[in-house]
């Protein structure tokens, strides 16, 4: 069903299941080419994990905005399939990220400078690679972002 | 040499086994294995000593990959005499959303009438049994449980989804037995494992038993 | 004739029921030849940052008749456009494209069938399967003069759920609505159905 997100006053909701079914099927052939297996770009330590509540607004609001606009329109495949699903992870992904322009709005998704820092981080990661192999990266780590959105 | 085949995680309450398949073509011969592991992000492969040169085909790298927040591959190569094969090398494994969730721990009491259940979460596998006991459901808050209930007199069966860990099934007819069937569900997980079953038979109906007297 | 022009396809509209949706449009007829169709789609993303990219139907690519399957493409509540061209050998037509585009929000949401039955005195319910985004309120009671109504959102379809517990000698009705979370909307309900449970009735 549907997820329910609390981010700080920022309430939102999500098919969070459908959204993680989708990559599912698209997962392991992602990751498998994903030869930088010493590099981690969202990490918990560093940048998902304690992440206040007030925060997670800002922070996720500018990963969607990361995702729709370097991830998924410069992955490279020829697989219909494999474009089908990205397709649909997009989608999703723009309807969450217009529920967070909604919130901005009201001034219930404020950016502080904790979550823009963490989000700086996570790009310095994903711009240590070269284009195409960062791009492989990150869609192979949506799972990792996925389940942060399911705790938050 | 030809690598080992289908290396994957058996994953059930996080307790993750590696486990492959020999060579092809090398059957009959006595072939030993090394493993080794990787936590994706971080620098380099670590050995695990009880899975070097082992002639198993499996290697419990539970404690290795006991944090499930984090993701890890592992790699097998075969040897045989001064021989060894290349590596071969799982896809990425993500533990928690990876394994399989086991059956609660089911406990029945009838009555004439009615049967009680209660249901015990499924537990997180631990290094010493002397450690703390970690539920599965406090890693999954959404667990739930999906009892069936076959009345074997009538031949009919019917489910409910429950979440709470007791339940009473009332109106029951006496003197027949019941099988409960319960298997554990998170939303968005792999498949569940094996559901348990327990059988039991509601009492005689004390009323009928007296008019007969 | 081979140098013909290949007529673009007419007519598209979305026939949507319970999610599941059909682009239909007009035959292309070409006496002699054998006409084919490819279906195309994009989601409100691939509009506004892909542009130039359309994404060929999972059934369509291509297809005999003039109707496609997009369930399985349209995986989002955003407007997706969607487009046709007829084949003819190595002839094309142009791309016709729906107009407006569609969302899967405006879906025809029916009523659920369901069948009722008791097993003893269990009230027990079995729900159509119309696919994972579906769940179903259930709502039941006992047919008497101020009879309290009971709901339950059941998620399980294609078995048996159980309901509740019923008194000897009574009736009970059950009714249901679909429900789709993803597009925020519901059916209507469905027309009762009521069984009577054997036994004499418990006195008061």
């Amino acid at each position: 069903g549907l997820k329910t997100l609390h981010l700080g006053s920022c309430v939102v909701t999500i098919n969070l299941q459908e959204i993680q079914h989708g990559f599912s099927e698209i997962r392991d052939s992602v990751q498998a080419k994903d030869d930088n297996i010493n590099i981690r770009i969202l990490r918990s330590t560093e940048s998902l994990q304690d992440t206040k509540a007030s925060e997670k607004c800002c922070l996720l609001h500018h990963l969607l905005s990361f995702y729709l606009n370097r991830v998924f329109n410069n992955y490279q495949t020829t697989d219909h399939p494999t474009l089908r699903k990205l397709s649909s992870l997009a989608n999703s992904f723009l309807i969450i990220k217009k529920d967070l322009q909604l919130c901005h709005a009201h001034m219930t998704c404020q950016c502080e400078e904790e979550a823009i820092a963490k989000y700086n981080r996570i790009l310095s990661h994903f711009e240590e690679l070269e284009p195409q192999a960062a791009t492989v990266k990150a869609l192979g780590e949506l799972d990792i972002l996925l389940r942060w959105m399911e705790e938050s | 040499m030809p690598k080992p085949t289908n290396i994957t995680f058996f994953s059930i309450n996080m307790k993750n086994v590696l486990q492959w398949n020999p060579p092809e073509g090398l059957h009959g011969i006595e072939l030993t294995y090394t493993v080794q592991y990787f936590i994706y992000g971080q620098k380099k492969w670590l050995s695990k000593s009880e899975c070097r040169q082992i002639n198993r085909t499996y290697c419990d790298l539970s404690t290795e990959t006991s944090d499930y927040e984090h993701q890890y591959y592992a790699k097998v190569k075969a040897i045989w005499e001064a021989n060894c094969s290349e590596w071969a090398e799982t896809e990425r494994f993500y533990p928690l959303l990876e394994t399989q969730i086991g059956p609660p721990e089911v406990a029945l009491a009838a009555s004439e009438k009615s049967i009680s259940i209660v249901l015990t979460a499924p537990e997180k596998w631990k290094r010493n049994p002397e450690d703390p006991t970690v539920s599965m459901q406090q890693i999954y808050s959404s667990l739930n449980y999906n009892i069936s209930v076959y009345n074997t007199k009538s031949k009919r069966m019917w489910s409910q989804f429950v979440t709470n860990h007791t339940l009473v099934l009332s109106w029951l007819e006496p003197n027949t037995l019941y099988c409960v069937t319960v298997e554990s569900f998170v939303p968005g997980l792999p498949g569940h494992t094996q559901p348990s079953q327990q059988c039991v038979s509601t009492l005689k109906d004390q009323t009928s038993t007296l008019k007969v007297k | 004739d081979p140098g013909a022009v290949v007529p673009a396809p007419q007519n598209l509209s979305v026939h949507s029921a319970n999610m599941k949706h059909l682009l239909v449009w007009s035959p292309v007829i070409l006496p002699g030849e054998t006409v084919h169709y490819w279906v195309e789609y994009q989601g409100e993303y691939e509009s506004l940052y892909m542009s130039h990219v359309w994404i060929p139907s999972s059934w369509c690519s291509p297809t005999p008749g003039p109707e496609c399957d997009v369930t399985d493409d349209i995986t989002a509540t955003v407007p997706y456009r969607l487009r046709v061209r007829a084949t003819s050998g190595p002839r094309a037509s142009a791309w016709s494209a729906l107009k407006p585009p569609f969302n899967r929000n405006s879906t025809l949401l029916l009523p659920p069938r369901m069948a009722v039955r008791k097993d003893g005195s269990h009230l027990v319910i079995e729900l159509e399967d119309l696919g994972p985004q579906f769940e179903f309120f259930v709502t039941f009671w006992r047919k008497a003069p101020g009879a309290k109504e009971h709901a339950k959102v059941v998620r399980s379809v294609g078995f048996p759920v159980y309901l509740g517990a019923m008194e000897p000698g009574a009736v009970y009705c059950v009714k249901a609505r679909a429900l789709v979370r993803a597009i925020a909307r519901r059916s209507a309900f469905s027309q009762a159905q009521c069984v009577e449970v054997q036994g004499e009735a418990l006195p008061l």
